[in-house]
């Protein structure tokens, strides 16, 4: 009884306990005692331990409900931030941040014909209100999509943003969008061949979107192009000026910064819409999308004529085999084999270098590389990297064509660029080393950070390369590019004017006149190379269609209208600071007769 | 004791559980209305990147350059135009606190800068453009002439203006020859003139001087 009492007031009590009868004698058992003792001591200690924990959640519990819930803003950071899903190929900008090439998103419009009957529209009056928004569809076609039944049916592919928003406010039911993204050149074909265009599955076919094509296939940052939209506008609105003015095949044109090697601009004409590159995507694209595709300035190949010149003096001046005072015999024609090589400009004297240089003097040109010898004349153009394809951010790199075996004959046709053909980006690139104080860089067409030095490799001397800059602005000062001249910009450069060599004869109607200029002269920045293809004399140009008469002035104007924009500031060309770095000492007194 | 205790824990069992649905409903609203933003966002920043190719395809040169023949007829800049640079030029001296009626003589119009020559005479026509301007209104604009009486140093700085100003067909030789009775001045001429302590104008034309 005493148990059965004790068990009584116990927690632990099942509740199905029954005290044992009363008759029963009740014998006290100690062992039993003491483990119901521990049972309830651990009971408590349980229940507490529960309390506590359940105490803390109803704690946490009002805290989120009746006060604000403590710091729960902390975690907005953890969120990933909302953007849009990453486009399939990242945009591509030009220096400035101008959008050259974007994904755009191009909905398909399709409809539900099933939908749209069950919702009761009168397709009549759906077609004709759908013909009144898209372009080139009549109501009749329209509706027979409307009724057909069948759950899809497109109703037009590629939708502009403006399509798409006018077919929304219609509100027909049925009537939806795929979505679908293209890509989309808001500039069209400013910059055609730098940007290049990409194929029905956004895959690159052209200029960087191909060159680049893994850059800008994975990446979510823009790519930055060295491109300078407004400078790439002048110089392919003034080329296509010296295409009209000249009725002239084509022309190309390239704009460098020759400290760095970054391309600002780069134009060949004619040049293709890359949003509709149209026939170029066929297997067999016609001639004329072919010559329109075809990037003049990386892809083709021209024997550039005298403008070779400035690597010919150049490589006799650096290796001590001519100096700008010596003088060469340019009285008669050079006779060898069956070649006659005279000058086009004769003087039929005595010339000096500078005078060589500046009236282009093809004999006086020979006599300097003869002099020299062929293997430093080839070894001279290798370094310079005329031999070989330029390292450039683009597929479509032209191969130079040079003979294989470098004979007497062709050591004096390279002398004055026949004989030898390189792209225009070769001549650039190794221009720009040839006036930048002699330090090759690798040409980019990505920006640079400003400021920023990138690696070169010496070709040429400082002195060689200062002889050079004083050589370049003779020609503009008093020799064939005198037309270039753009006043206070002090340009300074090299005509060059070929003929066409088509199928191993030499057209004599066909040129090729090709200008580099380099501005401003006594401190280089940049370089501007034009050339333009079959250009035809007119009554302005005194029937001339040389270098001097067609790209020379249009790179004046081209010069004059970029300066400002890539911010050189004109200078007097009088200054002593200018004259002082492009006298000749060894002339000084003596005048460069005017040509 | 046993039934109070129970029914504490009860009832803070049944509140607690009431909480729990309550910030668990709060919970799913707030992060509903999170994706809606979230996607609102998203459907912004495309609309903003369309109207970004938007934006530069109207930007686009060729479609400025003929805007800009018909609407504004803006020349290329020469390099005439340029030959001095922003800190070439000398900054205009402080306006004397002494001379309030100067002072308050309204920036010149760039416009009429060289060309609307200035009769500064009290008897000047009030029909003309320039005489509209206060600082030539008042009768006692004499008192510009009179401390002006050297005319040189006016006009090497007009040069300087001029060519900064770069108006094309800037009409120096008029301004070159200023006649006691009519004076070709303008208000942007006459506060340089007057502004100006003699020592400090020396030094500008030394300056102007030393840097041709």
């Amino acid at each position: 009884m005493q148990s059965a009492q004790r068990l009584d007031g116990n927690p632990c009590r099942p509740r199905h306990f029954k005290p044992p009868p009363p008759c029963a004698p009740v014998v006290p058992d100690e062992r039993a005692n003491q483990v119901l003792e521990t049972c309830r001591t651990r009971l408590v200690a349980t229940a507490a331990l529960f309390a506590v924990v359940f105490l803390v959640v109803v704690l946490r519990l009002a805290d989120v409900v009746l006060l604000s819930g403590g710091n729960a803003e902390s975690h907005i950071g953890r969120l990933p931030p909302a953007a849009p899903p990453p486009p399939a190929r990242a945009d591509i900008v030009d220096r400035n941040g101008a959008l050259l090439a974007t994904m755009l998103p191009k909905p398909s419009l399709f409809v539900n014909s099933k939908a749209l009957l069950a919702a009761g529209q009168d397709p009549n009056q759906a077609a004709a209100e759908l013909a009144a928004v898209l372009p080139g569809k009549s109501p009749a076609e329209i509706r027979a999509r409307l009724v057909s039944g069948k759950s899809f049916a497109y109703l037009q592919r590629s939708l502009t943003p403006h399509l798409q928003y006018a077919v929304n406010r219609l509100g027909i039911p049925g009537v939806d969008f795929t979505p679908e993204e293209r890509r989309f050149y808001p500039l069209g074909d400013l910059a055609a061949h730098v940007v290049g265009y990409c194929g029905i599955d956004n895959e690159g076919l052209a200029g960087v979107e191909r060159g680049l094509d893994a850059t800008v296939r994975g990446g979510h940052e823009p790519v930055e192009l060295s491109l300078d939209a407004r400078v790439q506008y002048i110089l392919r609105e003034e080329l296509m000026k010296v295409i009209g003015d000249f009725s002239a095949k084509g022309a190309a044109g390239i704009i460098m910064d020759v400290r760095t090697g970054e391309i600002i601009a780069m134009v060949s004409l004619p040049d293709f819409d890359p949003n509709h590159p149209g026939d170029a995507e066929a297997n067999e694209p016609s001639a004329d999308a072919k010559e329109r595709i075809f990037n003049k300035i990386t892809l083709g190949d021209y024997e550039m004529g005298s403008a070779f010149k400035i690597f010919n003096t150049a490589m006799a001046l650096d290796a001590g085999t001519a100096t700008m005072t010596k003088s060469y015999d340019a009285i008669n024609p050079i006779q060898i084999g069956r070649f006659t090589i005279t000058d086009y400009h004769g003087k039929h004297r005595i010339l000096s270098v500078p005078e060589i240089f500046t009236y282009s003097s093809n004999i006086g040109s020979a006599r300097m590389a003869m002099e020299a010898g062929a293997e430093r004349q080839r070894g001279f153009l290798a370094r310079l990297g005329l031999l070989k394809p330029v390292p450039i951010e683009f597929d479509e790199l032209s191969k130079p064509h040079y003979p294989a075996q470098w004979r007497e004959v062709n050591v004096i046709t390279i002398a004055y660029g026949h004989g030898i053909a390189v792209s225009p980006l070769h001549v650039a690139t190794a221009v720009s080393a040839v006036v930048n104080g002699g330090i090759l860089h690798r040409p980019t067409v990505l920006k640079l950070p400003p400021g920023a030095n990138p690696p070169g490799e010496r070709v040429i001397s400082e002195k060689t390369s200062a002889e050079m800059r004083k050589l370049m602005r003779l020609v503009v000062e008093y020799g064939t590019a005198k037309l270039a001249a753009a006043p206070g910009y002090v340009v300074g450069g090299k005509t060059g004017t070929a003929e066409k060599n088509l199928g191993g004869h030499y057209q004599e109607k066909k040129l090729l006149s090709d200008f580099v200029a380099v501005f401003p002269m006594h401190d280089p920045r940049y370089l501007v190379l034009t050339l333009v293809d079959e250009p035809h004399g007119t009554k302005q140009s005194f029937g001339y269609a040389t270098a001097g008469w067609t790209v020379a002035p249009a790179t004046s104007r081209i010069i004059q209208r970029i300066a400002p924009i890539l911010g050189v500031a004109p200078v007097d060309e009088a200054s002593p600071a200018v004259t002082q770095a492009l006298t000749i000492e060894g002339l000084q007194g003596k005048r460069i007769e005017s040509y | 004791m046993i039934r109070i205790a129970s029914l504490f824990w009860l009832a803070l069992v049944a509140l607690s559980g009431f909480a729990t649905f309550k910030v668990k409903y709060t919970v799913q609203d707030i992060e509903e209305e999170l994706n809606k933003a979230r996607k609102q966002t998203i459907a912004e920043q495309q609309e903003i990147h369309v109207l970004r190719a938007e934006w530069t395809a109207l930007n686009q040169p060729e479609r400025l350059a003929e805007l800009n023949r018909r609407v504004l007829s803006l020349a290329a800049i020469t390099p005439k135009q340029l030959q001095h640079r922003i800190e070439d030029i000398p900054l205009r001296p402080m306006p004397e606190p002494a001379e309030p009626l100067i002072a308050a003589a309204p920036a010149p119009d760039p416009a009429a800068l060289g060309r609307v020559p200035v009769d500064v005479h009290p008897g000047s026509d009030p029909a003309s453009p320039a005489a509209a301007t206060p600082a030539n209104a008042r009768s006692d604009a004499d008192t510009v002439v009179a401390v002006a009486p050297v005319p040189k140093p006016a006009v090497a700085n007009l040069q300087l203006i001029s060519s900064a100003e770069a108006a094309p067909s800037v009409a120096a030789p008029a301004v070159l020859k200023p006649a006691p009775a009519r004076l070709e001045a303008r208000p942007q001429l006459a506060k340089i003139r007057s502004a100006q302590q003699p020592r400090s104008l020396d030094r500008l034309i030394d300056e102007i001087a030393g840097s041709r």
